[in-house]
């Protein structure tokens, strides 16, 4: 996930702020104004609605004018508003978490400038979600497959046992191809598993995996309207891998892997 | 002038290692979540790892600013004040692999 964060102009600490702004979660299509409830940021149960500029709509609370550091809780509370517009049927494009304006006319002035650009992103998006894949591997499991499955592995780890010398370059030599196979495992099992999914998706994009049992780490766009394949497939291919791999399947969320929307300071001494 | 040369060098690769820290630090925040929706930490250790993780973004991101305000008013021989209200601009990217 893109997770730079915007501030604002102010980097005011939390226990200096007496002023208010205005939190953006996202950009809807929308031309009537509309309410989400009252599931704010900053925990104060702000009222989650809209700010409109012709048919698009940022969707926002209002918070108090502060950073807002990325812990789990605030992006929790970023990404269960945009859970909620798309539960109401929008397909909203996101903008990076903690992106603060200072007051209503700015944003009118934002969705004003960006129209263009907006619009563009919408039409682009609409009726599309995004999916999130996480596949951890049973390490063990897969180097026993291997252990029984590799000639040569398995040759070389019984002249290991049977030899009480000159090991070290054999052992040398079997970490390595055990590594390799590992390695070629891991590739062949990402594979298929986009394979296997690819007809249910639009697109996908794959991101570094994190820590040492993920071997995939990917984000899927999918039709609203073919969710419901996608989340089959998703099961089935699970199902196929079970003992060896394990599925942390997300969402829908909106598409953050497949447009950021950031707002990024400028020189104004620079034309 | 190769004296300010040096010294413009030495900023540049400092906010450089600022930017990889920040991503080693972000890439560690990814992490903790995973070991904690895995269980392999309690809510316990996450937030006390978290809390200590963002201070060091906090911190880093603090510097960085300072290092952008002042190389700015360096470059344009405008007060570092003038800057900070510099314009927005907007960027919207569409990625994909495929």
């Amino acid at each position: 996930m893109e997770t730079s964060v915007t501030t604002t102009e102010s980097s005011t600490h939390p226990a200096e702020v007496d002023l208010d702004g205005i939190y953006v979660y996202s950009i809807i299509e929308s031309a009537e104004p509309r309410t989400f409830g009252r599931i704010g940021i900053g925990g104060r149960q702000d009222d989650v609605y809209t700010v409109h500029y012709k048919d698009l709509a940022a969707v926002v609370s209002r918070t108090p004018l502060v950073v807002y550091d990325p812990t789990r809780e605030n992006v929790l509370a970023h990404a269960h508003v945009n859970e909620v517009i798309i539960e109401e049927g929008f397909t909203p494009v996101p903008m990076s978490f903690g992106t603060l304006f200072k007051t209503e006319k700015d944003i009118v002035e934002f969705l004003e400038d960006t129209y263009a650009a907006l619009r563009d992103v919408l039409v682009k998006m609409k009726g599309k979600l995004e999916f999130g894949l996480r596949v951890n591997w049973a390490r063990e499991e897969v180097l026993a497959d291997i252990e029984r499955e590799d000639e040569g592995i398995r040759r070389l780890k019984e002249e290991i046992s049977k030899s009480q010398q000159s090991t070290y370059f054999a052992r040398m030599q079997l970490g390595r191809l055990v590594e390799q196979a590992l390695s070629a495992k891991s590739d062949a099992y990402v594979r298929d598993i986009y394979e296997y999914l690819r007809d249910a998706a639009i697109a996908s994009r794959s991101n570094k995996p994190i820590g040492d049992k993920m071997i995939m780490h990917a984000a899927f766009l999918v039709e609203r309207d073919r969710a419901e394949i996608f989340d089959q497939k998703v099961q089935e291919i699970a199902q196929r891998y079970e003992g060896k791999l394990s599925f942390r399947y997300t969402g829908p969320w909106p598409p953050y892997n497949f447009v950021t929307i950031r707002l990024q300071l400028e020189r104004s001494a620079v034309v | 002038m190769a004296g300010m040369k040096f010294i413009f060098g030495q900023v540049a690769d400092l906010a450089d290692q600022e930017l990889n820290d920040e991503g080693t630090l972000r890439d560690q925040l990814l992490l903790l979540q995973v070991q904690l929706e895995d269980g392999d930490i309690d809510e316990e250790e996450f937030a006390e790892r978290e809390a200590d993780l963002l201070a060091r973004l906090r911190e880093i991101k603090a510097r960085k600013l300072a290092i952008a305000t002042e190389q700015a008013a360096e470059q344009d021989g405008v007060p570092a004040e003038a800057n900070v209200k510099a314009r927005r601009r907007v960027i919207v990217e569409t990625p994909f692999d495929d």
